[in-house]
């Protein structure tokens, strides 16, 4: 809804005619190398019938991918912003489609070649995708390929969050929902990317 | 492994540096796999392509950890192309082989050697700047060998074929 709100409000912060100028498509492709992560379950074991809390870091390397399509804004000659629409793993068998709100820092200016900086954050589209939260920070290098085209390589750090299906080894089987009292996971990855915009 | 593919790549980039100008190196990505490529021009319709890869076969699902790895030669043939405003375009067809040490969609999870014949469909935009950007298809028509118990089993390499409609996109620039 904010980001609705952002790029109603942006033809008049632009200036009317010079809007569609500012306006840029892009498509974004990379590899996420998942870390680390965090979790916190707890819920009632049926078959004991007892309230089970367990919660703990775990180093463990998924090796994960992401596809990307931006519509992004020039707001200024130094910072753009974007809506993306993705789909991409999140961690081991968990594929998601976020919609996040990105903007950008471009210190040499947004149509010149060289480092930028970039924070983003997104959530889950879909029913099942309730409580999935995604924060990123990094940079990249951007290279003019003409007027209106440009190449990104990018590097950023990304946190999730998830709520996840609990499963119980004991039963071996999955927590029905009404037991679970919290379930919440976070995921340390890395990201790679190349992104075209146009 | 990483010694021979190491070896590998040193030979296709000394190949590709005998050949003097028109060397292009790059990055190839696609869902089927991502690495690094060495082109050269041999004459303006024709390019010769090397690529070396990571094989991500159930890797960005989630499915397996670790990826195989593949290397593909593919010979670019230009058969059609215009230029407007400095910025050329151009597409090929490619005839090429490759040879990796990979997961099937029928192995179970585990490492066979590919062998396969490659076509691929490709476009390509060359930018004024001296960067190149692709886009392209690539089937491999080839036999999937893994070890069992006592010898070897042979079938056919599914995941050439099921993955050809994946696209691939090439970043090269142009020394």
């Amino acid at each position: 809804m904010a980001a609705i709100l952002l790029f109603a409000t942006l033809p008049l912060a632009a200036g009317g005619g010079d809007f569609l100028q500012r306006m840029h498509l892009g498509a974004e492709w990379g590899l996420s190398a998942n870390l680390v992560d965090y979790h916190h379950f707890n819920y009632l074991d049926s078959s004991i019938g007892f309230r089970i809390d367990d919660s703990g870091w775990r180093g463990h390397y998924t090796q994960l991918g992401f596809v990307r399509l931006t519509l992004g804004c020039d707001v200024s000659r130094f910072v753009s912003i974007c809506v993306s629409g993705s789909y991409e793993g999140i961690s081991r068998g968990r594929r998601i489609m976020p919609v996040s709100l990105r903007a950008g820092l471009f210190p040499s200016g947004v149509h010149e070649e060289g480092i930028f900086f970039f924070s983003e954050a997104g959530t889950g589209m879909r029913r099942n995708e309730r409580g999935v939260r995604l924060y990123q920070l990094g940079s990249g290098y951007r290279i003019v390929l003409d007027a209106r085209r440009s190449l990104d390589f990018k590097l950023g750090a990304q946190v999730s969050h998830d709520r996840p299906r609990v499963w119980d080894p004991v039963e071996e089987e999955y927590i029905p929902e009404r037991n679970i009292l919290r379930n919440n996971a976070w995921y340390y990855a890395l990201n790679m990317a190349v992104a075209l915009e146009f | 492994m990483s010694r021979k593919v190491f070896i590998l790549f040193f030979l296709m980039c000394s190949a590709a540096n005998l050949q003097g100008k028109g060397v292009s190196p790059g990055l190839f990505s696609s869902p089927k796999g991502a690495g690094f490529s060495i082109d050269y021009e041999v004459s303006r319709n024709i390019r010769n392509s090397y690529i070396v890869l990571a094989d991500l076969y159930g890797v960005v699902k989630g499915r397996y950890d670790t990826p195989g790895i593949k290397a593909v030669f593919l010979h670019y043939n230009r058969f059609a192309g215009f230029e407007s405003g400095g910025t050329a375009v151009d597409f090929y067809f490619a005839p090429g082989v490759s040879m990796g040490y990979v997961r099937d969609s029928g192995s179970e999870g585990l490492y066979g050697i590919s062998t396969a014949v490659d076509i691929a469909l490709a476009g390509r935009i060359n930018f004024e700047r001296g960067f190149d950007i692709e886009v392209g298809f690539n089937c491999e028509a080839g036999l999937f060998s893994r070890s069992i118990d006592k010898g070897v089993r042979m079938s056919l390499y599914r995941n050439g074929l099921t993955q050809a409609y994946y696209p691939f996109v090439k970043i090269s620039y142009r020394f």
